[in-house]
């Protein structure tokens, strides 16, 4: 037993290079505060709609939050906005050093810390995309952490980060997938009916109003989402389904950023799948092959 | 690097234990009357069970604590239960015209889209949503000096099922509902309206 965990978690099952994660990752770091960039004060600044009261009810005294540095700032007669466009430049220019692999662990640490305290500062206007940024830079730290490692150690500190990552993700749908077959919209159809009549545009609506003579098709679209996340954690290792599973999930991901506009979910999510699993593919070019057939030593062990 | 495995398989184990909390504890928010009477019987008895146990305050403490830095503290339970029929937006209008918020990016919008969830939510909790709304009025009398009152509307539309669209064809039930005024005086004064 003790083995098996030992060679599940350890060996080396590690087929994305960790330079290409971590490329992705400070790229689409870089990515999510650029979409936000010309609406940036009215999100943190002074000017900001949310004000600092409200999100202090949201917070607790450990989580640290811009106010933190700019209270500091004043005093010295820095303006709040001006201590945020410096913590942003401090943040961007983190990113930029993982990207160029410039001293990784130390900007993965900071990178971290700062986009953690940019969604302790925006309770009201965090969702989902931002909570799974926050994780994926967590597990990027991880992974930079590693380059503190001899060559035999971080081979197995990079396979266990990768368990790490797979493990999370199937808890995450799972829970997501139970959440949803509690209920009873996602067993009659309903649940994606009301969802593209809620989050879509008017043309998918107008679109998809002809489509209700065939409840089976919104049947069919909801069941399959409650399956597919619900035995995520078994399909996505099993040798047969596992590539159907990854290429389904990331289809769906993709159908939720552009179909429902929420473009950072969809593209966070799928990026951490691909980032998790996505040595199934042995794309060359960005995979280490040679260490493919040990994945599948692995998962038919289990 | 033998102990340091150890260390990190005790990690994992408990990182997953950890997450299983998380997400059984987001079930217990379904006991309310409404949202329990809409589960299945299987949900009905997930949902009893998980608010049977509960766990010592200083381990859910720490839990909470470990999922806040690890970006785990939401819970993944998306679009769950169930889908409410019903969108609310808040509007704000100043003399019969709407103010449009600020935002310029998608993305800033659907973060918008958030706080105008989490108001809707808590419409009926007169402290949390007089201080977002005098927050966001605040916001909107700065952006707009011109303007001295704001109306506050709730926008409502209701969609009907799969069945009776089938059935009847499709239709949406649209309400605006006139809920607050804030006044710009020295302090923003929310007047609530009756509805």
């Amino acid at each position: 037993m003790k083995t098996k965990i030992d060679k599940f978690l350890f060996e080396n099952n590690y087929c994305l290079k960790k330079d290409t994660i971590i490329k992705i990752i400070a790229a689409f770091g870089i990515f999510k505060i650029l979409i936000i960039l010309p609406d940036l004060f009215y999100i943190f600044g002074e000017q900001g709609l949310i004000q600092n009261i409200v999100n202090e009810r949201h917070t607790f005294w450990y989580q640290p939050v811009l106010t933190w540095f700019s209270s500091l700032s004043k005093i010295i007669g820095v303006s709040e906005n001006a201590t945020l466009l410096f913590v942003i430049g401090v943040y961007l220019f983190s990113l930029g050093c993982l990207l160029a692999n410039y001293k990784r662990t130390l900007f993965a640490v900071i990178s971290w810390f700062i986009h953690f305290t940019l969604l302790n500062s925006t309770f009201l206007f965090s969702y989902g995309a931002d909570y799974f940024t926050s994780f994926m830079l967590f597990i990027n730290m991880l992974l930079c952490a590693t380059y503190l490692f001899d060559i035999k150690s971080k081979k197995s500190l990079n396979s266990y980060i990768i368990r790490f990552l797979q493990l999370h993700l199937c808890i995450v749908y799972f829970f997501a997938g139970l959440g949803k077959a509690i209920g009873t919209d996602w067993f009659d159809g309903n649940a994606i009916w009301y969802v593209i009549n809620m989050y879509t545009t008017n043309s998918t609506i107008e679109n998809t109003i002809g489509m209700t003579d065939y409840p089976v098709f919104f049947k069919i679209l909801s069941l399959g989402t409650v399956i597919l996340e619900l035995f995520y954690f078994v399909l996505i290792f099993i040798p047969k389904t596992r590539k159907i599973t990854l290429v389904l999930v990331i289809l769906m991901h993709f159908s939720i950023g552009i179909f429902m506009e929420f473009y950072t979910f969809g593209l966070v999510m799928s990026l951490l799948n691909i980032i998790a699993f996505g040595h199934y593919f042995r794309w060359s070019s960005f995979a280490n092959n040679k260490s493919e057939n040990l994945v599948v030593k692995t998962n038919q062990m289990m | 690097m033998v102990i340091l495995k150890k260390i990190l398989v005790v990690y994992l184990f408990g990182h997953i234990l950890f997450m299983l909390i998380i997400g059984f504890s987001s079930f217990s928010s379904f006991i309310d009357e409404t949202t329990f009477k809409e589960l299945n019987p299987v949900g009905q008895f997930i949902v009893k069970k998980t608010d049977m146990y509960t766990l010592p305050k200083q381990l859910t403490d720490f839990v909470f604590f470990y999922s806040i830095y690890t970006g785990t503290n939401r819970g993944y339970s998306f679009f769950s239960p169930n889908i409410s029929p019903t969108k609310v937006n808040i509007l704000f209008m100043a003399d019969g015209k709407e103010i449009n918020l600020p935002f310029k990016t998608q993305e800033s919008r659907l973060k918008y889209g958030c706080t105008n969830l989490h108001l809707s939510s808590k419409i009926f909790d007169k402290e949390e949503r007089e201080i977002i709304l005098k927050s966001l009025s605040s916001s909107l009398f700065s952006n707009n000096p011109d303007i001295e009152k704001l109306d506050i509307y709730l926008d409502l539309h209701n969609y009907t099922d799969l069945k009776t669209v089938k059935n009847d064809g499709y239709n949406v039930q649209h309400k605006r509902i006139l809920g607050f005024s804030a006044l710009k005086n020295n302090v923003i004064a929310l007047e609530e309206k009756p509805y």
